[in-house]
């Protein structure tokens, strides 16, 4: 014992140092890839891994335990998401649906479909052929990109049916690969707020515009394609296994809540993708801790309004995996609740989840880092986590949580849970391997899928009760600041005219001025009272056709 | 005439005691540094981003685990002689409150407040 200050010194930089390198994984990582081992599999998500073998093509209603991904966009009949009724005789509320809620823009998935250059280019090798193709993506506004291989069989990556349970017309065969792209969802009016407010204004101007840059990438990707002379399709969440094939493509991993998580962006993002036959170098699904951190962790159990997220882990369709209760989350998201902003989306799951947070702060950086690396490191933050942020009325959560649970109570004694699934399509017949079918009686519908199933014949964009809606009794309507429709009288039959389906291109300026250069959004984000927004005389207009979006005085929110 | 620079000037306390660090001193305030910024960069972000509550707990955080060692390195001068002397307890509870932090914040499960309906 000479130096027992050099000692003490000694013991504290190697205390340190150990637990540095245990929380950071550096001294065991270093050049280790992030890679699932091939042998593996994921274990979490069916359909991929070496289960590969095992994979039929499903139904989008066996499918749903994916809360973003691949929800049928239909309500019982009454309820606020009932469409094929709503859309005539509530057209803005078609109008928030369909524009905000579900599909992203029309005129922006004009892209997905289409010809196919005759002439076949010459392609560079595939390395810089999928360089490019990434490139190209992220130019486009995508925050990550990868590819996934869709094997020899990619059919059973589409789905049997579209969100209406109509049998899709498309053939996939030889798609062997997708592109999947994702598109920051910004966090920065989470949790999503109950009510009309000038919060909920600026929210779904967000969700919308997610939507948008969505198609926005995946659109011209596949024109791309298309334009080399390879086949493509674009994707949104409707016809593909979004969250799985996000997870293939090496883009995250699957969380208990059912959505894909990224490490940088939480699950916080909205997926698309592209399925090609482009030759491409496929990308291959990483680990970076979702899978312990969930273990762990059971915040969105908690919050969830509907209990609809497992605690344990249980087999699905052959696989050890989460599996929320579709049906309970889309009835709080759905139905549950009367008011027509808290009827499209509930989030609070993705809104606790530990992954979503500030993406610019290098503190949250370190904690990603430590989280990808090393078990003692997610440990370790997950705890911190706790111990800083989880706090009930986190971010006003509270309140919320007692509105909502008010508004469920009211939803639950008007829709009993047991009809659901009965009472969601009109059919209870079974197919030939027993499952339910759900099917719409819905002629317009029946047409469409007489006439030959996608693109304008699709029938989601039929023109039918559209263009010339036949409008039943008018209903009593006020705008988010309180304010009569126009044109609007009491118990008047009909309704003023609605552009339900705007006519601008894809433009990227259009899109923005569409989104935020809409004075709706500028009062809103002014956070000016409603009585003083209804003196406002707007002056900044956006033109090319879009003046149910922008217009203040229009009741149409399609923004 | 004498010019200034001919005049040799005495040499500040603190450079020389700059100077005099041993190279473990150099590590450990090296080390004591970068966990004094991530900490510290921690609660700043508590406060920015209005987790008031967050940021308090990481102030006493901060001083818990960034204290002992900034006490190492400036007060903690045992004497030659082998015998056990007050800084010594106290260099032993310095160490023991570091245990027993990681013990709580890397052993404990997420006890955390419950859902709305109850805990599952």
């Amino acid at each position: 014992m000479k130096d027992k200050r050099m000692i003490a010194i000694v013991a504290f930089i190697v205390w340190w140092g150990v637990w540095g390198g245990l929380l950071t994984g550096t001294p065991f990582k270093l050049g280790e890839a992030k890679i699932y081992p091939s042998d593996q599999g994921l274990g979490t998500v069916p359909y991929v891994g070496n289960d590969i073998k095992n994979l039929q093509r499903l139904s989008i209603k066996d499918f749903c335990s994916f809360i973003y991904g691949n929800q049928p966009s239909r309500g019982p009949k009454g309820t606020t998401f009932d469409m094929a009724n709503k859309r005539k005789e509530i057209p803005h509320v078609a109008s928030i649906i369909h524009n905000t809620t579900r599909f992203g823009a029309p005129e922006m998935i004009e892209g997905f479909w289409g010809p196919v250059n005759p002439k076949k280019a010459e392609l560079p090798d595939k390395e810089t052929l999928t360089k490019f193709v990434k490139d190209f993506a992220k130019y486009f506004g995508a925050v990550d990109v990868g590819i996934a291989d869709l094997g020899p069989n990619p059919e059973v990556w589409f789905f049997e049916d579209d969100a209406f349970g109509y049998p899709l017309q498309i053939k996939p065969a030889e798609h062997r690969y997708a592109i999947v792209s994702i598109n920051e969802e910004k966090q920065a009016t989470h949790p999503y707020p109950t009510g009309w407010s000038a919060d909920s204004i600026v929210y779904y101007s967000k969700v919308s515009k997610n939507y948008w840059d969505d198609d926005f990438v995946a659109g011209h990707i596949a024109e791309m394609i298309r334009m080399l002379g390879y086949h493509s399709w674009g994707h949104n969440n409707a016809y593909v296994k979004s969250v799985p094939l996000a997870i293939m493509a090496g883009l995250g991993e699957y969380g208990r809540f059912g959505n894909l998580i990224t490490l940088k962006w939480g699950s916080n993002v909205r997926i698309n993708a592209v399925t090609t036959d482009l030759p491409l170098i496929p990308d291959e699904p990483i680990s970076i801790g979702v899978r312990d951190v969930c273990l762990k962790c059971t915040r969105c159990v908690d919050y969830c309004p509907m209990k609809a997220i497992p605690i344990e882990e249980m087999d699905f369709m052959g696989v050890h995996t989460w599996k929320n209760n579709f049906w309970r989350c889309r009835r709080a998201t759905a139905v549950g609740i009367p008011n027509l902003v808290d009827a499209s989306t509930c989030t609070l799951c993705r809104d606790v989840c530990p992954f979503v947070k500030d993406t610019t702060n290098p503190v949250h950086a370190l904690g990603r880092y430590m989280v990808s690396r090393s078990s003692i490191g997610r440990r370790f933050v997950l705890s911190l986590d706790y111990l800083l942020y989880s706090r009930w009325n986190r971010h006003g959560l509270q309140q919320i949580m007692t509105d909502r649970r008010a508004l469920l109570r009211q939803a639950n004694a008007q829709y009993p849970e047991s009809n659901w699934s009965n009472d969601w399509f009109t059919t209870g017949a079974t197919d030939v391997k027993g499952r339910r079918i759900y099917r719409e009686k819905n002629p317009f519908g029946l047409i469409a899928v007489a006439r030959g199933g996608i693109g304008p014949f699709h029938p989601f964009y039929t023109k039918e009760g559209l263009e010339d809606p036949t409008f039943g009794k008018w209903p009593g309507w006020q705008d988010p600041w309180g304010r009569k429709i126009p044109g609007y009288e009491e118990g008047k039959e009909g309704a003023p005219r609605l552009n339900l389906r705007p006519t601008v291109k894809m433009i990227g300026s259009t899109v923005l001025s569409g989104v935020a250069g809409s004075p709706m959004v500028e009062y809103a984000l002014k956070k000016m009272p409603p009585e003083e927004a209804m003196k406002q005389q707007p002056d900044t207009w956006c033109g090319a056709g879009f003046d149910t979006a922008c217009n203040p005085m229009s009741n149409s929110y399609a923004w | 005439m004498e010019t200034v620079a001919n005049v040799s000037r005495p040499v500040p306390k603190w450079v020389s005691r700059l100077v005099d660090l041993r190279w473990y001193e150099w590590v450990g305030w090296l080390v004591e540094i970068c966990l004094a910024v991530t900490f510290v960069a921690v609660t700043i972000t508590q406060f920015v981003e209005d987790e008031l509550r967050a940021g308090w707990i990481m102030i006493v955080l901060t001083v818990l685990f960034c204290g002992p060692g900034a006490w190492l390195l400036v007060k903690y001068r045992p004497s030659a002689v082998g015998k056990f002397e007050n800084q010594d307890l106290a260099l032993a509870i310095m160490f023991a409150i570091w245990v027993v932090i990681f013990i709580y914040l890397i052993g404990f499960m997420p006890q955390h407040e419950q859902g709305p309906y109850g805990s599952p």
